[in-house]
């Protein structure tokens, strides 16, 4: 029934703009993998995509060793759960979940068994004589993922299915659907803007801007080792300080960093960018002693977040950088608004030479 | 006689002013519909039943009400059918020249029914190119039933196809989307999933085709020669009636197109009633 579904260096073009760029992504049997990214960079595209609502310029798409890009929708077999959900608005709940099993021309009793069925698994059973109009969101929501569901499908198509929610049912919908994503093992591709919902979610997460795709990895390493300067920026928060090469080290005012392996062999004094996430900072108190390799500057403001501190510290070079630390920390090691400071930086970080910002968020 | 004045409460003006508000629109709506309503309908009851009957029992009467309901009835499948097409293709549809198809719909509306005649005379008249191609076959289209219904099937052209594109454009396509994604082929989903959103809009298309149809006068009466008994329809017979002062006979076949229009509007309302009660109640 689930089969991994793969999509090889996939374009498409609308008049001159290219919503699609190259992209390649494979999704295991039993997998769900998030797409995220801002509004316009191409996720939704990817989906009609492989659903066959669209033609791709160009690129293939394998449904397990199958070939697929030249069906047309209706025998692909993909499941896709629209955005608005889309449900048949003349027919009611039970006809909604039936709709894909009539058109394979099940017998009415095999149609009536699995129906029953799908209403019980969503706990929808009271409401499958009412039409999708006097149905809550949450309840809208469940029957367009049953309806895309009934048919058994090879693949299942989210496109943005929460976030036409509240906030306060989205969570609870939200493991719903990872439960039941898992309990059936089906192959899923899930699209959304909502980091949150990417990480909770996806066993993988593509993160996708301007059409192409920036990084595919679990969660965890998104996060830790982003791939690119737009993934730093856009998954969690970032600060960003300018810095120059020199002699094997990267420099931002005092502080010493290893170049990294991709950067190896730049000319010195090249001017970088320096990506690092806030809680990468370790903050010392400042002594007299010498402290090599680091920056120096005062706390202006601390925020309690609860088991977490954000620090404001102003360098002494007058750029503002944010730290995060634990509560523990900051008062074994009296760092406090006002006191001076020395900051190191962690390994972890992305180094570009390119011009142009990939963002302008700081920390 | 003033009684003791009431405290002004919230913003209901004063019962003077609704009545100055209101009073105009009433005098309007009187003077334009209900009073030439009423008086076509005094007019063909002022002799009493009897009278109304034999007027309309008349065989030339009858014979162009026949005609009348028969080419109302053509056109309007005809008109429905390939309205609920256009619409489709215009709308769905991206085709060099569709801007100036799109155009071109709206001409019955601006073009008079006379000219629109004319223009089928040009063209299948005894001396048209069509004509003379066609008379070779004995086959006759003007001043006979084929020439009346498509000189009707032009001036009710644009009714079903605007009433059609406008639901449609609203729909958008993600609902045939979502069928085509749960395996539905064209034919399935324009019986399941098109023809029941579009099915307003197509109603108050046919709704109006019906009453342009059955009112129809200029282009029909270019066309048809206004033979008695043959080619004379409804609206023509009553204007023949008023010529030759049987007013009696103009009134009373005018009473019977105006039951006729005003039982397919009550009709309307009453579907429109029914369907709003049960399901266009956006929740969330």
């Amino acid at each position: 029934m689930s089969r991994p579904i793969e999509v090889r260096e996939l374009t498409m073009e609308y008049s001159e703009v290219r919503a699609l760029d190259n992209v390649t992504l494979r999704v295991e049997k039993g997998e769900l993998v998030t797409v995220l990214g801002p509004s316009g960079c191409g996720k939704s595209t990817l989906l009609s995509l492989i659903s066959g609502l669209r033609k791709a310029t160009a690129g293939q798409i394998y449904l397990g060793e199958e070939r697929i890009d030249h069906l047309p929708p209706q025998q692909r077999e993909i499941g896709f759960l629209f955005q608005n959900y889309a449900l048949f608005p003349s027919m009611n709940v039970y006809e909604n979940l039936a709709f894909g099993l009539r058109i394979r021309k099940y017998s009415r009793i095999e149609i009536n068994r699995q129906v029953e069925e799908l209403l019980e698994m969503l706990g929808l059973t009271d409401q499958a004589h009412k039409k999708p109009a006097h149905l809550s969101g949450g309840q809208q929501q469940r029957v367009a993922l049953g309806r895309a569901l009934a048919p058994k499908p090879n693949v299942l198509l989210l496109d943005e299915p929460l976030s036409a929610l509240d906030v306060q049912i989205r969570q609870r919908l939200r493991e719903e659907l990872r439960n039941l994503q898992k309990n059936l093992g089906i192959t899923t591709i899930l699209v959304t803007h909502d980091q949150e919902e990417a990480f909770e979610l996806g066993d993988r997460v593509a993160v996708m801007n301007k059409g192409k795709i920036e990084q595919v990895d679990i969660p965890q390493r998104i996060y830790d080792f982003p791939a690119t300067e737009f993934v730093a920026c856009f998954v969690g928060n970032v600060n960003v300080l300018s810095g120059v090469v020199s002699s094997g080290k990267i420099y931002s005012c005092s502080l010493a960093m290893d170049i990294p392996d991709y950067l190896k062999g730049t000319l010195n004094n090249t001017p970088v960018r320096i990506y690092i996430r806030p809680e990468n900072f370790i903050l010392e108190k400042e002594t007299n002693a010498t402290a090599k390799g680091a920056m120096r500057g005062v706390i202006r403001s601390a925020v309690f977040r609860g088991a977490l501190i954000g620090l404001d510290i102003l360098l002494d070079n007058a750029e503002v950088i944010h730290a995060v630390v634990t509560k523990d920390k900051t008062s074994s090691k009296g760092l406090f608004p006002g006191e001076r400071v020395v900051v190191w930086a962690k390994a972890s970080h992305v180094v570009s030479t390119q011009t142009a910002p990939a963002c302008v968020k700081a920390g | 006689m003033s009684p003791p004045r009431k405290p002004f409460v919230g913003q209901e003006p004063p019962k003077l002013t609704k009545v100055l508000m209101i009073l105009p629109v009433v005098l309007y709506f009187t003077m334009l519909i209900l009073l030439p309503l009423g008086g076509m309908f005094w007019g063909a009851f002022e002799r009493g039943w009897s009278a109304f009957i034999q007027e309309v029992l008349k065989p030339e009467a009858l014979n162009a009400l026949k005609l009348t309901i028969l080419i109302t009835v053509i056109v309007t499948l005809i008109n429905s059918v390939l309205g609920v097409i256009l619409a489709i293709f215009l709308v769905r549809h991206s085709f060099p020249g569709k801007s100036l198809i799109n155009g071109i719909i709206d001409l019955p509306f601006a073009v008079s029914p006379v000219i629109a005649g004319f223009m089928l005379i040009v063209l299948y008249g005894p001396q048209g190119i069509f004509g003379l191609f066609l008379g070779k076959f004995d086959l006759k289209v003007v001043f006979a039933l084929p020439g009346m219904i498509i000189a009707t099937l032009f001036v009710t052209l644009p009714f079903v196809v605007r009433e059609v594109s406008l639901v449609l454009q609203e729909q958008g396509t993600e609902l045939e989307d979502a069928a085509k994604t749960l395996g539905a082929g064209e034919w399935t989903i324009f019986w399941k999933v098109t023809l029941p959103g579009i099915s307003w809009g197509l109603l108050y298309g046919i709704t109006l085709t019906v009453a342009r149809a059955l009112g129809e006068f200029g282009a029909v009466l270019v066309v048809s020669g206004n033979i008695i008994n043959s080619t004379q329809t409804a609206t023509l017979h009553i204007y023949q009636a008023y010529v030759d002062y049987n007013y009696l006979g103009a009134y009373a076949i005018s009473a019977v197109l105006g039951i006729i229009s005003i039982i397919i509007l009550v009709g309307l309302e009453m579907v429109k009633k029914k369907k709003e009660g049960n399901v266009f109640e956006p929740s969330h």
